[in-house]
């Protein structure tokens, strides 16, 4: 009990002065080599969605691998019309 | 022949923790953000899921088990199921259908498919004749189709955010703009 709450008040002590620092870079700008100014909230929320860009495309690749195996099924799921016919 | 009875059970076996991984934690507007008007949200996409693992998968295999091509699958309802799961948060939806795909995998353990019994036929309803091989790929596929739609529509949740980098990201491609 005496150890988590000493966690929970270093936690509390590290939110505190770690959170201005977060927040203010927030409104940082960088320069991105071809898109120009670009800000630390866009950058973070770029590489949230680049996750969720190559999930989706993985699902797409392991998918392929039963494109033919599905059958006449194959009109009906849609992960496959990028599929080669 | 790329399919292979274990592995893609296997693969069955895993999609709910995939599921799972995804949406743990989401605030509810981020579960409910979509591509565009009529598209589907990530909640809703669990509600599909856990409908038709509660309708669909088992019942068909053991048509084609049992009943052959003399009857066709009862349809299914391809249309939005959120209503059906009114009350639930998407996390208790995903808990539905992680222990609904339990159970039908065991209950395809239960009907003891061997290579021999993967060339076994039933018939769609609109699709026409269809093997056991056929019915289990497609239930592979269908996780990747609609945790691929998942994505989509969790990536949509900040489209804006991304700001110029949105023309880089082709996952965003499909949102209105």
């Amino acid at each position: 009990m005496l150890i988590s709450l000493a966690a929970f008040a270093v936690a509390l002590v590290a939110a505190y002065l770690l959170t201005p620092v977060v927040r203010d870079a927030a409104h940082g700008a960088g320069l991105h080599p071809s898109l120009g100014p670009v800000t630390m909230r866009q950058l973070l929320a770029t590489w949230v969605v680049h996750d969720h860009n190559h999930l989706a495309q993985a699902h797409g690749a392991l998918a392929a691998h039963y494109a033919d195996e599905v059958g006449p099924w194959r009109a009906l799921l849609g992960i496959l019309d990028q599929v080669e016919p | 022949m790329p399919f292979d009875l274990a592995q893609a059970r296997a693969a069955l076996e895993r999609a709910p923790a995939v599921l799972d991984g995804l949406i743990a934690g989401l605030p509810d507007d981020w579960l409910a953000a979509r591509t565009r008007e009529g598209e589907w949200s990530a909640h809703q996409v669990v509600c599909h899921l856990a409908y038709v693992e509660e309708t669909d998968w088992q019942v068909r295999a053991r048509m084609i088990r049992e009943v052959g091509e003399a009857e066709p699958f009862p349809p299914v309802d391809h249309g939005d199921q959120a209503a059906r799961y009114a009350g639930f948060r998407t996390d208790g939806v995903a808990r539905r259908f992680a222990a609904q795909r339990q159970a039908n995998l065991a209950a395809l353990d239960g009907l003891a498919i061997g290579d021999a019994d993967l060339g076994l036929r039933g018939l769609h309803p609109s699709l026409g004749t269809v093997t056991m091989r056929q019915l289990l790929a497609t239930w592979v596929v269908h996780d990747h189709n609609h945790l691929a739609q998942a994505h989509g529509a969790l990536a949509a949740h900040y489209v804006d955010e991304v700001g110029p980098w949105r023309r880089l990201l082709g996952i965003l491609d499909q949102v209105e703009p």
